[in-house]
């Protein structure tokens, strides 16, 4: 089956069978892991194992038509985002049998599905709002225009500028870490409006459209091989104001709920996958022979432990979430995070020892089934994406230790 | 018993225990070498009902599951309580299960009251080398096991034993022929002994064997490891909080030692590392009655202890000087994980048998 380059549906034609039938937990999984085996394509890891970044984007925007011809692509967001707010037990359900059957996950959705949604709910007019969410619903990429290479770990102090001049906003400076900017159709941008405030208190939010003149992006090669990442130059930029999102100056707190979004069903994916992964290991040809090793095993039980205790933590923190209706848990996410990065990277580390030159040997990159792959030493190397990517451990740390544990800075 | 009676069972521990067991009270009682246990907060545990928490109802206790006891031990485990309400409440649980009600009727109202002390033997692989022969109406019993927590103190044990027919668990008394022989462990908080049985007599109801035994022995282990990995967050909880308010509080170079990242970076570690098992060791609760239950006991027994002794050792480390000393109770908590991370099984063993369990399953836990 060659997926590549199909077209989402159009919105509207979504069969409701699988979503309706939510309120019987057991027949919703059962429902959607017969759509499962009927879509995902048998042999999409080995099609996808040589294919170019485009490929790789055409090939996730067709599995997001797939999902949203069920429902599924947004069925995490709340009815008032036009979603079709599916419970969390259910959300659960979706996550665990994704993981199950090795279906291609939508990573490269992530600005669109959780921090979009997540921005303009927080602090979006409700013109944006109808303008993006449906584009957004059918498919849109968005990209994320935070960081620099003046501000990464301390975001606050980043440089790009948004002047105002009549009824647009002209903006200069450079971005960077812009993931998947190259098939983006907007970005959420911060800049600097007012450079005489304190660093937090001058910097606004918008959505900038990616084809306008002034945008260039160099793609950043990562140490995996793969280029999901760009510099972004801005040069004379002209942003509508209509297209501020919030109050000008606002936006350091409307960038803390762009972020926040990222702590919670995102992972929660990732673990249910890694909780497969490792459950596939233990049975697999090439782990008999260091499972063998006392040392070895008794690393990776160590690991797997974690890896459950991961799990748990999760479940809480979405259950917690869905009691309050928000993000309510201010410390899971963050022990959520750093344990997750660490016990990743962990494991990364394990399996190429474990396996030798074997393991040191790079096998086409599978981006689009996350990670884990199963590709040892790739893996391994893109673990530090979330050993330094959404925070630095370090920086993790220096919230556990100030904000939860109360120690001086 | 719901979340709400456990909290109150909680708070209701802390307030006796911070006023029972503080920082002085524990360094007398580890400075002395007459009492084995502190009877009088053992006495003062049976009259808040503690004793009674893991006896069943018709026998005069108040019937509490895993959850209610692992709660109960955490908060003995934060305050390094030196009693031995780990064994008991143990025999307590297994007697429940014990097909003869004689036997049930005889011990279970006296553990509930206090009235005796109960231990278990260890109940891992090799570690006992008692034997049991069948003789007409009784068994006799003879040979080794080690380590007995609370063996010196106790008045009845739950032992393993190999038989003709198998692996059995005995219940056997104090009597001539058993002699209890105290190890010193660094551990002072509790004690351990080796038992050695010359030919005992124990009642044919007194011995089980076949698969009978096996179910029972299984269980009772994993509910001791459960208990030791509890007792263990507990104590991990509050090396953790003692450590992080000595870095608020101690000045060097001119500021509070904790602004240094060096050692605030290892807290936050430690704390997420706490964090993690609190809620491994819950699944693996909730987990108990079901067909993984050896699984989750073995994955939360290995880490609940790994995680308290790496917080006890660092815990002692950034104590610095004060840390080494014997006044403070940075080396009490390290010397308790320690023994917790041996008892019924260290951390290779859990390992070992984790993997052994996982890779059998085919699926993920």
């Amino acid at each position: 089956m060659s997926a590549q380059g199909q077209l989402p549906t159009a919105v509207g034609s979504t069969d409701r069978t699988i979503l309706d039938a939510c309120a019987d937990p057991e027949r919703f999984r059962s429902l959607l892991r017969a759509w499962l085996g009927r879509t995902v394509p048998p042999d999409w890891r080995r099609d996808q194992a040589a294919a170019t970044e485009k490929q790789q984007f055409a090939f996730q925007r067709w599995w997001f038509g797939e999902l949203s011809k069920i429902g599924m692509a947004t069925a995490h967001w709340a009815a008032d985002w036009g979603g079709e707010a599916l419970d969390v037990a259910c959300q659960i359900i979706f996550f665990e049998e994704l993981a199950r059957a090795r279906a291609p996950s939508n990573n490269m959705f992530v600005s669109t599905l959780y921090q979009l949604p997540a921005t303009l709910f927080a602090a979006g007019a409700p013109e944006q709002r109808e303008r993006y969410i449906a584009g957004a619903k059918a498919g849109d990429l968005w990209c994320q225009g935070f960081s620099e290479p003046g501000a990464g770990s301390d975001l606050a102090a980043l440089r790009t500028a948004a002047v105002r001049a009549g009824d647009v906003y002209v903006v200069n400076g450079q971005k960077v870490w812009t993931s998947y900017g190259q098939f983006a159709k907007h970005c959420l941008l911060l800049a600097r409006t007012d450079s005489s405030q304190p660093k937090h208190r001058g910097i606004s939010m918008f959505v900038m459209d990616m084809d306008s003149p002034g945008i260039e992006l160099r793609p950043i090669r990562q140490m995996t091989g793969q280029a999901e990442f760009n510099e972004m130059f801005l040069q004379d930029v002209r942003i509508p104001v209509e297209n501020r999102i919030g109050a000008e100056n606002a936006g350091w707190a409307i960038a803390q709920s762009t972020l926040s979004a990222e702590r919670g069903l995102i992972i929660f994916e990732q673990s249910e996958r890694l909780r497969h992964f490792l459950s596939e290991l233990l049975t697999c040809a090439e782990a008999s022979s260091w499972l063998r090793d006392d040392e070895c095993r008794r690393e990776f039980v160590r690991i797997y432990a974690q890896a459950v205790a991961l799990t748990a933590m999760i479940r809480e923190m979405l259950e917690q979430n869905d009691a309050h209706g928000t993000l309510a848990a201010q410390e899971l996410p963050v022990y959520i995070k750093l344990h997750y990065a660490v016990l990743l990277q962990k494991l990364g580390e394990l399996l190429v020892r474990a396996n030798g030159l074997p393991g040191q040997l790079m096998r086409a990159d599978i981006a689009t089934g996350g990670v884990p792959s199963g590709n040892w030493m790739f893996d391994y190397l893109a673990s530090w994406s979330w050993t330094i990517a959404g925070g630095t451990n370090e920086i993790m740390r220096n919230i556990v230790a100030e904000r939860i544990l109360g120690l001086p800075r | 018993m719901d979340t709400d009676l456990i909290c109150a069972l909680r708070e209701n521990a802390r307030r006796v225990l911070t006023d029972r067991c503080a920082s002085d009270q524990l360094h007398r009682f580890v400075n002395q070498e007459t009492d084995r246990y502190d009877a009088k907060l053992w006495r003062t545990a049976a009259e808040l009902g503690w004793l009674a928490l893991a006896v069943t109802e018709e026998h005069g206790g108040l019937g509490a599951g895993i959850v209610e006891v692992a709660a109960l031990q955490e908060e003995l485990g934060r305050f390094l309580a030196p009693v031995p309400f780990h064994s008991c409440a143990l025999v307590a649980r297994a007697l429940a299960l014990w097909p003869r009600d004689v036997i049930r009727a005889e011990w279970l109202p006296r553990l509930a009251t206090g009235e005796i002390i109960g231990a278990v033997g260890p109940f891992f692989p090799s570690s006992s080398s008692l034997t049991a022969v069948r003789s007409s109406s009784a068994w006799k019993i003879k040979g080794e096991c080690a380590p007995v927590l609370d063996g010196e103190i106790a008045d009845v044990f739950l032992v393993s034993v190999s038989t003709e027919a198998g692996p059995g668990i005995a219940l056997i008394g104090r009597s001539t022929g058993l002699a209890v022989s105290t190890l010193s462990v660094a551990d002072r908080t509790r004690t351990v002994a080796t038992l050695r049985c010359q030919n005992i007599e124990v009642p044919a109801d007194h011995l089980l064997c076949g698969s009978e035994a096996a179910a029972l022995s299984d269980r009772l282990a994993d509910e001791a490891r459960i208990l030791i990995a509890s007792d263990s967050l507990g104590g991990a909880q509050a090396i953790l909080d003692t450590t992080v308010e000595y870095l608020k509080a101690r000045v060097q170079f001119g500021r509070p030692i904790g602004s240094f990242q060096a050692l605030k970076h290892r807290c936050a570690d430690h704390k997420v590392s706490l964090e993690a098992n609190k809620r491994l060791l819950g699944r693996a609760m909730l987990e108990f009655g079901t067909a993984q239950r050896a699984t989750w006991t073995s994955l939360a027994k290995f880490s609940a202890c790994d995680c308290y002794a790496a917080l006890a050792a660092d815990g002692v480390q950034m104590h610095g000087g004060i840390g080494f000393t014997w006044e403070h109770n940075a080396h009490l908590f390290l010397k308790r994980a320690l023994l917790n991370q041996f008892l019924f099984g260290d951390s290779a063993q859990q390992q070992d048998r984790a993997a052994q369990l996982l890779i059998a399953a085919k699926q993920p836990l």
